[in-house]
């Protein structure tokens, strides 16, 4: 793919816990893996790690991020390779351990050393502003902001926006509004799309519906994105079309009320995407 | 998109206790029915047949099945005569069977399911925590550590059967569940009296015992002794590391394996960990 070039560095954060940072950095991460990129996960929750458990990948770790900077182990070694696709690799977080365990600066020079080697560097972030944040942001030049429709959510994504556009490194950064239920925005029991892009006056990234199928991929270490066939999740369809959009392409985005027309979509849309 | 990968390995299925060549062949599906999520596509299936007598028939039978399943055969074991003829017919490699004549033991083949990790892997030498020297005059003399098991005889003399002074390890005992994120290390055994949650560590340089679950990782002989033992009511284990060796859990357990209720013990045998039920001989 880009071959010579420099590897996008890409912060997945929110402010607000669970909210599915760790979740859609996997299936991003997945999502462009699959379309063929390099692609690095970077798990930034030291002590509270679960990036590596939503992959599938715990049993496989040996070294951490802290046994890089701390050099008990080469970069190289630390990183896990996913079971399923050659091109996506995991550096897991330290679970011993807590945030002071890693410096901003020390964050730079392992983004730079992946970037030389990877189309895309994921790094999940931590909940929170503190230094667990400060770490993830440090190495980034484009940020993903995930929120649900819900005021709590949106106000601390709109603190990190804030904090994000006070980043000179940060050129980039977009919404993705997760868990997302067009019954209720219809019924006005919730905020809807256009309400939360205009509090935060952001551009949007993607939207992913509510889908339990989501619950079902964490517990099995399978990001969702990875399911193949013609009844894939919604879920799976909204996280292919954020890569795809991260990757430069023109995806519009999915119509989520009308199930059966947006499936023949879909398939077209696969079949526009392998000729 | 590329199938998953598995490294090739060879694992020895027994069916050496079925009271028939059908019913070889019927265990034998099963035991790769069970196993199809652990054996990926490619790896190498060496056969225990005891004394049971195979007809070419039935081994091209066999092969079938294996191929059905997307493994290969390597080596049949066998004791008979007429069966190491077939066998050689068909193409196998055969032997007499290996080292032990337990027949078909699950945990060894549970064994196999613990993978060696394709990383290499040197023995982590964190610095292990002393414990606080007294601050007050001059350090306490203990006495030095003795270790006895005796008899007391009818006539009243005491026999020694064994004396160790100075024990160069000693054991921890921890009383208390040990939860993701904690660390328990030693320069002697551990003993974990509770369970040990998935994300958790044990590093010892000696043996651990795990009177509980054992759901994190434990590291036994840490520094360098491939001879320590990792015990546990039930291992699962995310990682089992014993001095150099290093093992993982596979991606998904025996279904089979929770109702189990015998203690476990993992030790390197023929460079790699293995796991066997904790059984006094």
């Amino acid at each position: 793919m880009t071959a010579k070039a420099q590897g996008r560095v890409i912060v997945v954060t929110s402010g607000k816990g669970g909210v599915g940072k760790t979740t859609s950095t996997a299936n991003i991460g997945a999502g462009l893996a699959r379309m063929g990129y390099k692609v690095v996960l970077i798990d930034t929750d030291i002590g509270l790690r679960n990036l590596d458990i939503l992959m599938g990948l715990e049993n496989r770790i040996v070294y951490n991020i802290v046994d890089v900077v701390e050099e008990r182990c080469k970069l190289a070694q630390a990183l896990v390779k996913d079971k399923r696709m050659p091109n996506l690799c995991l550096l897991p977080a330290a679970q011993t351990r807590d945030k002071s365990a890693l410096t901003p600066e020390q964050m730079k020079d392992v983004v730079g050393e992946l970037q030389k080697e990877h189309d895309f560097i994921l790094i999940d972030s931590p909940a929170g502003i503190e230094q667990g944040f400060q770490n993830a942001v440090a190495a980034a030049s484009e940020a993903i902001v995930v929120a649900t429709p819900e005021m709590s959510s949106v106000r601390d994504a709109d603190r990190i926006i804030g904090m994000l556009e006070a980043k000179e490194e940060i050129t980039n950064y977009k919404l993705i509004l997760n868990r997302v239920r067009p019954d209720m925005m219809k019924a006005n029991d919730m905020m809807d799309v256009d309400d939360v892009l205009e509090i935060l006056s952001v551009k949007l990234l993607g939207i992913i519906p509510e889908d339990q199928s989501i619950i079902i991929s964490t517990n099995r270490g399978e990001p969702v994105v990875m399911r193949e066939g013609d009844k894939v999740p919604k879920a799976t369809m909204a996280y292919r079309n954020i890569a795809s959009r991260i990757a430069g392409e023109d995806v519009p985005f999915l119509d989520l009320d009308t199930p059966i027309p947006w499936v023949e979509r879909v398939k077209n849309l696969f079949k526009f995407g392998a000729a | 998109m590329s199938a998953i990968e598995d490294r090739e390995r060879t694992v020895l299925i027994d069916i050496s206790r079925a009271v028939n060549s059908a019913d070889a062949v019927r265990q034998l599906e099963l035991y790769l029915e069970q196993s199809r999520t652990v054996l990926g596509p490619g790896a190498g299936i060496d056969l225990n047949t005891g004394d049971l007598l195979l007809t070419p028939g039935i081994l091209a039978k066999i092969k079938a099945v294996l191929s059905r399943f997307g493994v290969k055969a390597q080596t049949l074991y066998s004791d008979v005569p007429q069966t190491q003829q077939s066998a050689l017919d068909e193409g196998l490699s055969v032997r007499r069977y290996p080292p032990s004549k337990k027949g078909f033991d699950p945990n060894q083949f549970m064994a196999s399911a613990y993978k060696d990790l394709d990383l290499p892997f040197e023995s982590l030498s964190r610095p292990v925590i002393q414990p606080p020297v007294e601050k007050q005059g001059a350090p306490v003399s203990r006495p030095a550590p003795v270790s006895r098991l005796s008899v007391t005889h009818d006539d009243g003399t005491l026999e020694e059967l064994f004396v160790e002074k100075n024990l160069p390890l000693e054991t921890l005992f921890y009383k208390q569940t040990l939860r993701s994120g904690q660390v328990l290390e030693s320069s002697g055994n551990i003993v974990v009296v509770g369970d040990a949650h998935s994300g958790s560590e044990i590093l010892a340089d000696g043996d651990i015992l795990v009177w509980g679950f054992l759901g994190g990782i434990a590291h036994a002989g840490r520094n360098g002794n491939d001879r320590a033992e990792i015990r546990a009511v039930r291992i699962e284990a995310v990682q089992l590391r014993i001095g150099s060796h290093i093992a993982r859990r596979p991606d998904r357990l025996f279904n089979n394996r929770a109702k189990k209720r015998t203690p476990e013990v993992a030790k390197v045998k023929n460079g790699e960990i293995q796991i066997y039920e904790d059984i006094v001989e």
